[in-house]
């Protein structure tokens, strides 16, 4: 218990010094320039004061989108994580014989009074579980990425929308969508 | 079974068998990273991503075709459920598989000759084409409610963006974004369903669902009832129905083809609608084998109810398409109207499995022979609707328009797409010399036998020759137009020769019409052979 | 705590989802309800999986759908962006230029 407490407090003290550190160096370092734009609270570009009902910057609809997909795909590492650090844990031939039958026991999902001696994990085949579920998701994770270097490749997550190079070939059949009926003009609501 | 053996039972299971036997749907992976590769390094100045399209999908049917060839040659029925269950191997996966990648093959070349995506949007387009496809095959083989949803909406999510890839085009616009919110709400309905069903069954694996629910309705628990269970199917049945289109979820259809462009309005008429109907079968059959015990009235009435919305269906499909004056909203209703028409199959299929009384070997031989007109009637409308739209396709590439009165007289100037039209709409119709007809027919005979065991579906086989009736005349409306109507001057010419590349994929495409209205044995014994390993 | 109290919470969110999405006119609304729709389907996955023989398998499932439920709101939201491009409005009554 007071291992925890202690451990706890440890990390409380860390994130209050890595916060406070870098805010005093930057307050004895910075030149002192101010000027009415640096005054103003930031937030992320917006003007912070006024009516909330804008229309924010259509650009950072764009960023969020690629975000959202992104971001998401990480609920599939928290699974494999638990796996993971459990079959490496006990992948490790030299850990005791009551913390296999412990670990074990949190794998499967059993109380440790239940396990039967079988069906305690042993140190190859906790290994080949965690390999094999590393290999599954290194596969993923690389999908993920070259999904990732097409979306910054074409550009779409650049702030400032850089025109796509004109290709030397004539983009054949460029003419095909037919015309529409209805006449381009925009309603406004 | 310790842990040890357990883990390595699955690690081979997967590394030998399954991953084998996926080969298709990883090629198509495969061939997706590659054209994000291919855009990724700017190789497409050299190979244009339509090209590393075509090559993929045609490795795919290669290995499709070389399963389904091996496990037909194998004989009995082989039944191999892959991934721990989840998915399931056997001959109708395996014909699905072989389907959905010809008609991948066939989509493929038509964009290549009709040049729907340019060079800048090609990875794009292709990407979503062959994800959606993946999807489909998953809907065909997926043997697990989790995987019942995934296949769903792998499909769903590529084809809302592909209704809405005409960029900058109104209507495109609103199509896609009409799509999306039926799309998404049907999807979500359809995940409850899944949501209550797997609780109450305690399981996903639908290879046990009939096993558990025989449980259930024998041990008698009083919250469960017959009506609790066929609000659940009912309501995975409503994300199906959207996909198939069918009467009251159908309003997406004309406007989400309408705003499409042909090729895709082409791709997701056949396409979604096959991978539908394989799951729609799967699911409804996951259910029906076996002994249902006090369930069997429960599923009967399921059954009628399916018939009497396709009948619905088909009706409505058909009168909505008389007021129409723009081709692919022509083409989306009838789409509607086939959709009916298959779904009286699956119907006859769920009522002849459910039939009361002991003799399980006549309603096996008989549904058997339902689920045969089903397969061939897909078969046949692969060809027939994929020439319609590619058709519209190659025309609105010469003349702009898609609108009914612009193709005035076309005969005059291009005989050989008029002469294909012809084919497919008398295909449509059903026709006697071609394809649909064959198709059509083996679905009414099936309806004809399901009316001995309840009269309703009798009822639903008159609504069905109705609406064939009823469906002469705006095809024959097209028609009329395209040949007799004479052509305005100064319209616009139409240069799909005879010998020209479009003129002969377009011949390509309708040949099979003709021949499977003409030779029947050949694809209604594979049919029968693929059926038949549902009906163990 | 027993199965049907997450049910209820299941349903109550699927029933507000379902309203949501049959009384909004906004597409943005609309996404929203789809979203409670699914996650109200999440609940009862979770919950199956913690008090039926389920197990597992439930919570696999209720992974599978945030993933694709965040991938199609990506979908459904640049869809929506596209909408409003052509339109200046993403009200779906709006969108009539498709009918007959």
């Amino acid at each position: 218990m007071y291992d925890l407490v202690g451990h706890f407090l440890l990390f409380g003290i860390i994130i209050i010094g890595a916060l406070i550190v870098p805010l005093l160096i930057g307050r004895l370092v910075r030149p002192k320039l101010p000027t009415p734009q640096k005054d103003s609270i930031y937030e992320c570009g917006e003007p912070t004061i006024g009516t909330s009902y804008v229309q924010f910057d259509l650009r950072y609809y764009v960023v969020a989108l690629v975000f959202i997909v992104f971001d998401v795909e990480v609920i599939f590492f928290f699974p494999w994580a638990m796996i993971y650090g459990g079959a490496m844990h006990l992948a490790d031939s030299r850990i005791t014989e009551a913390t296999r039958t412990e670990l074990s026991a949190k794998m499967l999902n059993t109380p440790v009074a239940e396990l039967a001696s079988e069906n305690v994990i042993g140190a190859e085949s906790a290994y080949w579980l965690g390999l094999t579920g590393l290999m599954d998701v290194l596969v993923f994770f690389s999908v993920l990425l070259v999904g990732f270097a097409y979306v910054w490749k074409r550009g779409d997550i650049d702030w400032v929308r850089t025109v796509m190079k004109e290709r030397t070939q004539p983009t054949p059949h460029q003419d095909l969508i037919p015309p529409t009926k209805t006449p381009e003009k925009q309603t406004v609501s | 079974m310790n842990f040890e053996e357990i883990l390595n039972l699955f690690i081979q299971d997967t590394a030998d068998t399954s991953v084998g036997l996926i080969r298709p749907e990883l090629i198509l992976c495969g061939t997706i990273l590659s054209l994000l590769f291919v855009r990724l390094f700017s190789i497409d100045r050299w190979i244009t991503p339509s090209w590393v399209a075509l090559v993929g999908a045609f490795v795919a049917f290669g290995f499709a075709a070389n399963d389904f060839m091996v496990l037909k040659e194998a004989g009995g029925d082989t039944v191999q459920e892959i991934f721990t269950g989840l998915l399931i191997f056997d001959r109708f996966t395996a014909f699905f598989r072989i389907f959905l990648l010809l008609f991948l093959v066939l989509v493929v070349t038509l964009t290549i000759l009709s040049g729907l995506p340019d060079l800048e949007d090609g990875p794009d387009f292709y990407t979503l084409l062959f994800g959606s496809t993946i999807g489909m095959m998953v809907m065909a083989s997926s043997n697990h409610l989790l995987i019942l949803f995934l296949g769903v909406e792998m499909t769903s999510v590529p084809s809302y963006v592909m209704v809405g890839f005409l960029k900058g085009k109104r209507v495109s616009s609103e199509a896609s974004f009409k799509y999306v919110v039926y799309g998404a709400g049907a999807s979500g309905v359809m995940l409850y369903g899944i949501s209550l069903l797997a609780g109450l069954l305690g399981t996903g694996n639908m290879s046990l669902i009939a096993e558990r629910l025989q449980m259930i309705s024998s041990s008698g628990e009083p919250i469960v009832s017959g009506t609790a269970i066929s609000v659940m199917i009912l309501m995975v049945m409503v994300g199906l129905a959207f996909k198939l289109s069918v009467f009251p979820f159908h309003f997406w259809c004309p406007d989400a083809f309408e705003g499409a462009s042909a090729e895709v309005a082409g791709f997701l008429s056949v396409a979604s609608k096959a991978g539908a109907f394989a799951l729609l079968v799967r699911f409804a059959l996951a259910f029906s084998a076996g002994d249902a015990g006090a369930l069997q009235p429960t599923f009967l009435y399921i059954g009628l109810g399916v018939g009497v919305i396709a009948a619905i269906t088909a009706t409505y499909g058909n009168l909505a398409a008389y007021m129409q004056t723009n081709v692919k909203r022509l083409l989306a209703y009838s789409t509607i109207a086939h959709a009916g028409y298959m779904l009286m199959g699956v119907a006859s299929v769920i009522v002849l499995m459910n039939a009361p009384g002991e003799d399980t070997a006549a309603a096996t031989a008989n549904a058997t022979q339902a689920l045969e007109g089903l397969l061939y009637y897909l078969a046949v409308y692969l060809f027939m609707n994929l020439g319609a739209f590619a058709v519209v396709a190659f025309i609105r590439n010469s003349i702009f328009s898609e609108e009914i009165e612009d193709y005035a007289g076309l005969i005059s100037v291009t005989p050989i797409l008029c002469v294909c039209m012809l084919i497919c709409m008398f295909s449509l119709i059903g026709m006697p010399p071609f394809g649909g007809f064959v198709g059509k027919f083996m679905i009414f005979a099936s309806l004809f036998e399901a009316g001995n065991i309840h009269w309703v579906m009798w009822l639903i086989l008159v609504a069905g020759g109705l609406n064939t009736v009823f469906s002469l005349f705006y095809y024959l409306k097209v028609l009329k137009v395209m040949f007799l109507d004479p052509r305005p001057a100064g319209a616009p010419d139409v240069d799909v020769r005879w010998g020209s590349l479009p003129g002969f994929y377009t011949m390509l495409v309708t040949a099979p019409v003709v021949v499977l209205g003409v030779l029947v044995q050949g694809l209604s014994s594979t049919a029968q052979n693929v059926a038949s390993v549902l009906f163990p | 705590m027993g199965l049907e109290s997450y049910l209820l919470v299941g349903a109550v969110l699927f029933v507000s989802g379902v309203v949501c999405m049959a009384t909004k006119r906004n597409g943005i609304g609309l996404l929203m309800g789809v979203e409670l729709v699914l996650n109200g389907a999440n609940v009862n996955f979770v919950a199956f999986s913690r008090f039926t023989s389920l197990g597992l398998d439930g919570q696999i499932v209720s992974l599978f759908v945030i993933v694709l439920a965040a991938a199609e709101a990506a979908v459904a939201l640049s869809i929506a962006l596209n909408f409003y491009n052509n339109h200046l409005t993403i009200d779906v009554d709006r969108g009539d230029e498709l009918k007959g």
